[in-house]
């Protein structure tokens, strides 16, 4: 069934889709997406590629915040990434 | 006879300070004198500045308003489903809210960053325990005085470019990662009416209890496993929308403000101008005028 895999806490492509045979693992859809297009922008050819990654271009920093203190400031790329496998890995 | 006793006086004229009787006047003439051109310098150059600056925000907002009508219909169509089904946001007493809003990194641009922060603290004063995610430096630091403990997240690194839908994925996952649960998302953005005005507007992003409750929802047959997939990827596309939208705002803002202040420094170098012309002429004349009283004196003798 599609998107079985995200509501039982799965954390793998659909099933049949390509990006299971690459052993990917996805928590969040928005994960999913991201990882995908990824995936069809670098497969573009070269000079329509150089565009299209532009688009997909994040350099974003957070911090999170306790108490009105602010934290410590983090890339928010490895930050996703990091959040993402753990869930990962607490949730199989 | 008369350039020559002139000489003397023009010579005491320069080195003002060693004439102790007419010290005061002519030492403060020449004093304006050099701060007026000091002046009219410096506003040339910050006018030269603002100018360059409302260039480049110009062509940005051609960009900026092209990402930004592609948005809307992102947005838009993402929302025509809560449409259909009449979504309504989760609210009451006792409910979670968190409020998004998507500022920038970069001031300059008139009044839209605080535009922003008044609204979301009219809403936090309507709502003590609502939390904020805060998207953009400006932003922060206001809010961060005065809201400081209902902060949960900021970001930093907007507005450098035209948004992408990265940026707004990424944020909408580190949103789902916050431990707390919400009855209802507001992004407060600033909505562009046109090139002078704009106004903070508020889209809901829904949780996934307000979807499932909406009353048309089973008209689209949505499995509940599918739910939250829907309303992650709907938090990134009202996302990208707001983000797309204020940069937009933005630019146009600092487009006018750049303009207005060009315009201003433009007023006063014309008056700038003016009064050195004038102060010039009248130490010209002020001297003239010592020249020939020290030379009909000289001839009487």
């Amino acid at each position: 069934m599609a998107f079985a895999w995200k509501a039982s806490g799965l954390t793998q492509a659909p099933p049949g889709c390509w990006l299971r045979y690459l052993g990917q693992r996805l928590p969040s859809y928005n994960r999913y997406l991201a990882v995908a297009s990824r995936v069809v922008r670098r497969s573009l050819k070269e000079d329509l590629r150089v565009q299209a990654e532009r688009r997909g271009e994040m350099d974003l920093r957070f911090a999170k915040w306790e108490n009105g203190k602010q934290g410590e400031n983090k890339n928010l790329a490895k930050a996703n990434e990091v959040a993402m496998a753990e869930h990962t890995s607490s949730s199989q | 006879m008369l350039s020559r006793a002139a000489r003397p006086a023009l010579r005491a004229g320069a080195a003002a300070a060693v004439r102790p009787a007419t010290v005061n006047a002519p030492a403060a003439t020449y004093a304006t004198l050099r701060e007026i051109e000091d002046r009219l310098k410096s506003i040339r150059n910050i006018e030269k500045i603002t100018k360059t600056m409302k260039i480049v925000a110009s062509t940005k907002l051609t960009r900026a308003q092209r990402a930004m009508n592609e948005s809307r219909t992102y947005g838009k169509t993402s929302n025509t489903v809560f449409e259909k089904a009449e979504t309504k946001p989760e609210e009451g007493e006792g409910k979670k809210t968190l409020l998004i809003v998507c500022s920038s990194d970069k001031g300059l641009c008139g009044g839209i960053h605080s535009g922003l922060s008044r609204k979301s603290r009219a809403l936090a004063a309507g709502q003590p325990d609502m939390n904020i995610v805060v998207i953009g430096e400006k932003c922060k630091a206001q809010l961060g005085r005065s809201n400081a403990k209902a902060i949960k997240l900021t970001f930093q690194g907007v507005g450098k470019d035209v948004p992408t839908f990265a940026d707004a994925q990424a944020i909408a996952d580190q949103v789902t990662l916050i431990p707390q649960h919400y009855d209802s998302v507001k992004i407060l953005f600033n909505k562009f009416v046109n090139a002078q005005s704009y106004e903070p507007t508020i889209i809901e992003a829904y949780s996934k209890e307000a979807i499932a409750n909406s009353p048309n929802y089973s008209a689209f047959e949505i499995e509940d496993e599918v739910l939250g997939n829907l309303q992650e990827y709907s938090l990134a596309n009202s996302l990208y929308w707001a983000l797309a939208e204020g940069h937009a705002c933005e630019q146009s803002a600092r487009r006018n403000a750049m303009d207005n202040a060009s315009k201003n420094a433009g007023d006063m170098i014309s008056r700038f101008t003016i009064l050195f012309n004038r102060t010039r002429q009248a130490v010209i004349t002020g001297e003239l005028v010592e020249i020939i009283t020290g030379a009909t004196a000289s001839e009487d003798m």
